[in-house]
């Protein structure tokens, strides 16, 4: 089974400050992820949530532990390896968007495409489906100045998928958006899960988590119940 | 869209900024391309002039102080190996009357068939200087030369003719009307040499000098403008000063803006990181911004600047009454003012975000960091250590344990690194000073006040920067100003000393480099000495030679013992040195005597048509002619050593009483003559105009430093406000008011602003008493120094008033 886990977090700490101001928003949280899981990542505030997916994404660097993506241990790699890991692996969906003001939607979707050297005319086409997967093919010209908060993420999300990588993360998505467009964004991340591809969501609504493949729960830094399904 | 794209969207999107960065970037490139123009042009007025008559695979052999000898000197030295032909020549400079202005022209005679001759009692005038002078071939034209006034028939010299003879500059006369006009008899006072091609200068050289007799001596064409090497360094030195400061200045405001800029796009450098753009690749969007920002800088500066430099040759040749040859925008040009503009973008852009750029995404995503990298443990050693290095250079150069040349060339460089070492002294302790004022500014300013101290005393390193740009104006300010008005109410007094005479009479307005001097008969000045109020005339010549091996100008003079001595002696020595001057000493020119290494009591070696000659140093005084390379010499001890050479100006003093009479005279005697007159309170009014335009200049220049002070201020104000966003958020939500928040800023920028004024003005007043060492130390001249109010007042006030003005102009973030 564990050729099939996207995700394994093993004994991780992480620990901010130094001396008396010293504080760990991880203290040992361990969890597994299968591939093409749907992952709800929620507990209560200060619980280490983001902390977690911020080392699933590379962001970060576990104090002690290790995070395996894809059984590669990015804890392990340098600043630059862990981007051009990220960039290749794994989709990053933020809760306040962080589309760029001066792109287009278009464009917003195919940077990452074309910092990774992807020529103008692939990145593109490649944005333009992606978009379209969102439904937002008609809004490709558009800033994100002039669209709504909902159509935005949803734009963040084109963004987090047109690399096609295994693991998608999502910090919050729904936490600037009204009920309906929280649902829309969810609904769109849920249907992103698959044989493929992972998706891990971190979310304080409990109604959301309930229809996610799977809950892991965290309190005060560490996973509490069962750690995965694959008995980890 | 790929990442030009993307770095060109990014500079279109804030206008605003992008404009002040890159018209930082210009003003800095076009400062120091208008510095370059202008000294290339000002080298190359008279170097083209003499080259174009010669040639430019020339030499010339002359007598020191342009005095006669055989012209049977020219025919071996045609045999000397590497010379291919050596023509004789007069060449002297004449006055040419005009309804116009009367004007100094090279006149040149050589032997038929070596170079335009026309025949007798006609004068060959180019034809842009015939036009320029009303002139027309087979009119009348006078000339003034040292046997008298010359009268003469007009024949113009086309164009195509004028190309081949090498210069516009001239008139061409035959070989006895020059003889004539310049009192030579049979002699000639030039030998054009032409050198053979693929011959090797320096042997042929060697081998001339080694053939020629004593008193002759042999020079490049363009070495007749030596004399204005002095002149030209001082000019230079002040403006490679200028470009220094200014390009300082560019490179703040572009770093300013730049680490506004960068504060601004964190989160975007983070999302850029998040989306897998490795740190180089995020360095590459800012190196290309640097690269637009410095290439467009660059172009735009380097026009700016030929414009510039265009500008200001007009109105010196104005203000000076000389046509300059417009400036000319060369490789070398284009090449500083785009490297320049290059170097400032890069170094103020794109070297300090690299670390920026490296900085882990999270950390960017972070509103409540501080900026990344700010906190440098080395700046403070760093600039004690440039600090440490400035003031030593300077201190050598003080005290001339430095050569001049070393000195010279260090000194820019050495003072850029005392600024720099003291604003980083100084500057990083200005933020904790005023917050240890926290009670008495929230007696003053209230809670706002408070907040405002406390907010910037936890961001020390931004609030650092904007104080020490205060600081730096400041200093900036007072030293430059005090320098510079010290300086020139010293050569107030030396035209008040040196010129005590109510009329001048010359034969044109005269050369600011002292290289084209129109000579007048001797005799003038007995016929002025008889006309109506006339008490007493006095003579002055200037004679170009050598002294031990240095170009100078020799201010030969006829003192009248009834006056008092016109010389700008420091100390009570004048009767001492006048009876010294009647035995044969020379008096020198404190830069002289300071290049020479000489004093009172020394001995120097003057080339002399009789060959070289010891001659007593009896006193130092202050002089500004030749830019300091002069050197004062009775009348009769200059004619012996030199022979006769004419009076250049003539000084005529009135009697007690009848100044008016005098007056009348001797402009109805010179109107019938064709001589230009100089009333005494007219060469006051030039001075006074020109001491007045540099003040002005001066001013306008302090008036820049101020707004760039504001503009600086203004930047980290603004940085730090973006570095506050959140504890502005906290503020506003636990209910102050937006009116409040915008007090606090308010106070925040008056308090940066200002808190550098009181150190800058210290240290601005310490700068100018160092700059007044070095320059004594350097160049020799000693300048007294005075504190002058209005330059103390007027930068720490205008530093006051940018600071509210910053203040007023924050905006509630």
């Amino acid at each position: 089974m564990t050729d099939e886990r996207s995700v394994v977090v093993h004994h991780v700490t992480k620990v901010y400050g130094v001396g008396a101001a010293q504080v760990a928003a991880l203290r040992g949280a361990s969890t597994a992820v299968r591939a093409g899981e749907f992952v709800a990542v929620t507990g209560p505030s200060g619980c280490g949530k983001s902390t977690l997916l911020h080392l699933l994404a590379g962001l970060d660097t576990p104090t002690t532990g290790t995070v395996l993506i894809n059984g590669t241990d990015i804890g392990r790699l340098d600043e630059d390896a862990r981007t051009a890991f990220r960039g290749r692996h794994i989709g990053v969906v933020f809760q306040s968007f962080n589309l760029l003001g001066i792109l287009t939607a278009e464009e917003n979707v195919a940077l990452p495409l074309t910092l990774g050297g992807v020529p103008a005319v692939t990145a593109t086409r490649k944005a333009r489906a992606a978009l379209d997967r969102v439904g937002l093919g008609a809004r490709a010209k558009h800033r994100p100045t002039e669209m709504s908060g909902g159509e935005q993420q949803r734009v963040a999300v084109a963004r987090a998928i047109v690399t096609d990588p295994s693991l998608i993360l999502a910090d919050e998505p729904t936490g600037n958006l009204d009920a309906e467009n929280g649902r829309a964004v969810f609904d769109l991340l849920r249907g992103l899960a698959g044989a493929r591809r992972t998706v891990v969501l971190v979310t304080h609504d409990p109604a959301l988590a309930a229809r996610a493949d799977r809950v892991v729960r965290l309190a005060d830094g560490v996973v509490v119940g069962v750690p995965d399904a694959s008995g980890l | 869209m790929g990442l030009w794209a993307y770095t060109l969207r990014d500079i279109a999107r804030r206008p605003g900024r992008s404009l002040f960065t890159l018209s930082g970037i210009a003003v800095g490139a076009a400062a120091a391309v208008a510095a370059l123009v202008t000294i290339q042009a000002a080298r190359g007025q008279y170097r083209e002039l003499f080259e174009g008559l010669a040639g430019r695979s020339a030499l010339e052999v002359y007598a020191p102080g342009e005095a006669g000898f055989d012209p049977a000197l020219a025919e071996p030295l045609a045999r000397v190996p590497g010379i291919r032909a050596a023509f004789p020549e007069v060449q002297a400079t004449g006055g040419l009357p005009s309804w116009r202005s009367n004007a100094a022209v090279v006149v040149r005679a050589c032997r038929p068939g070596d170079g335009p001759s026309p025949p007798d009692g006609v004068v060959l005038v180019p034809e842009q200087l015939a036009d320029a002078h009303g002139m027309r071939p087979g009119g009348r034209l006078r000339l003034w030369g040292t046997a008298g006034l010359g009268d003469y028939t007009v024949s113009v010299l086309p164009p195509a003719e004028t190309r081949k003879a090498g210069s516009a500059g001239f008139v061409a006369v035959s070989l006895p009307t020059a003889r004539r006009l310049f009192g030579l008899g049979e002699q000639i006072n030039l030998v054009r040499l032409v050198v053979e091609d693929g011959a090797d200068p320096r042997a042929v050289r060697e081998a001339v000098a080694s053939a020629l007799p004593p008193g002759l001596c042999i020079r490049e064409p363009s070495a007749r403008a030596d004399i204005t090497r002095g002149l030209r360094a001082a000019a230079s030195c002040g403006l490679t000063g200028l470009t220094a400061v200014a390009l300082g200045a560019a490179g703040y405001i572009v770093f300013g803006l730049a680490q506004l800029n960068l504060l601004a796009r964190r989160s975007e450098f983070a999302v850029l990181r998040t989306l897998g753009a490795p740190a180089r690749q995020v360095e590459g969007v800012l190196f290309r911004s640097a690269l637009i920002f410095g290439a467009c800088g660059g172009v735009l500066g380097t026009l700016g600047g030929a414009v510039l430099s265009w500008a200001f040759l007009r109105g010196a040749g104005a203000a000076a009454g000389l046509a300059l040859a417009p400036p000319r925008l060369g490789w070398e040009e284009i090449a500083l003012g785009l490297g320049l503009a290059l170097g400032v973008s890069l170094g103020a852009i794109w070297l300090p975000a690299r670390r920026f750029c490296r900085t882990p995404p999270l950390t960017l995503f972070r509103p409540e960091n501080q900026v990344p990298g700010e906190p440098r443990h080395w700046t403070t050693p760093a600039a004690l250590g440039c600090l440490a290095i400035g003031l030593w250079v300077l201190a050598e150069c003080a005290t001339g344990r430095l050569s001049l040349s070393t000195g010279r060339a260090a000194f820019p460089p050495a003072l850029a690194l005392t600024l720099a070492g003291l604003a980083g002294v100084v500057a990083p302790r200005l933020p904790p000073t005023i917050a240890g004022l926290e009670r008495p500014v929230r007696f003053v300013f209230g809670v706002e006040g408070a907040l405002a101290v406390r907010l910037f005393a936890e961001r020390p390193d931004g609030a650092a920067r904007a104080c020490g740009v205060g600081f730096v104006a400041v200093t900036l300010a007072v030293g430059f100003g005090h320098s510079v008005l010290n300086a020139l109410a010293d050569v107030r007094a030396w035209t008040d000393r040196a010129i005590p005479a109510d009329l001048l009479v010359r034969g044109a307005p005269p050369d600011p480099g002292f290289v084209l001097n129109v000579p007048l008969p001797e005799s003038l000045g007995d016929e002025l000495r008889a006309l109506d109020g006339v008490a007493g005339v006095d003579r002055i010549a200037f004679v170009p030679t050598a002294a031990n091996g240095a170009p100078v100008l020799v201010l030969a003079r006829t003192f009248a013992p009834e006056r008092s001595l016109p010389l700008a002696v420091r100390a009570d020595e004048a009767d001492a040195l006048r009876l010294a001057l009647a035995r044969g000493d020379a008096v020198l020119a404190e830069g002289l005597a300071n290049t020479l290494r000489v004093s009172a009591g020394d001995f120097v070696s003057l080339d002399t048509p009789l060959g070289p000659r010891r001659v007593r140093v009896a006193g130092v005084v202050v002089e500004f002619a030749a830019g300091g390379a002069a050197l004062y010499l009775d009348w009769d001890t200059a004619a012996s050593l030199f022979g006769p050479s004419g009076a250049h100006i003539f000084l005529v003093a009135a009697h007690t009483g009848q100044r008016a009479e005098a007056e009348s005279a001797v402009v109805r005697y010179c109107a019938g003559r064709g001589l230009s007159v100089q009333r005494n309170r007219e060469l006051r009014t030039a001075v006074d105009e020109l001491t007045r335009g540099l003040t002005a200049g001066l001013w306008a220049l302090l008036a820049v430093v101020v707004v760039i002070a504001a503009l600086g201020v203004a930047n980290g104000v603004a940085a730090l406000a973006i570095e506050q966003r959140d504890d502005v958020r906290c503020l506003r939500a636990v209910g102050m008011s937006a009116r409040r928040v915008r007090r606090m800023l308010r106070l925040q920028a008056v308090l940066l602003g200002t808190a550098g004024a009181p150190g800058g003005a210290l240290c601005g007043i310490a700068l100018s008493l160092a700059l007044d060492r070095v320059i004594q130390g350097l160049w020799g001249y000693q300048v007294p120094f005075q504190i002058r109010w209005g330059v103390l007042s007027w930068s720490v006030g205008g530093s006051i008033l940018a600071a509210l003005a910053v203040g007023a102009a924050t905006r509630d973030h």
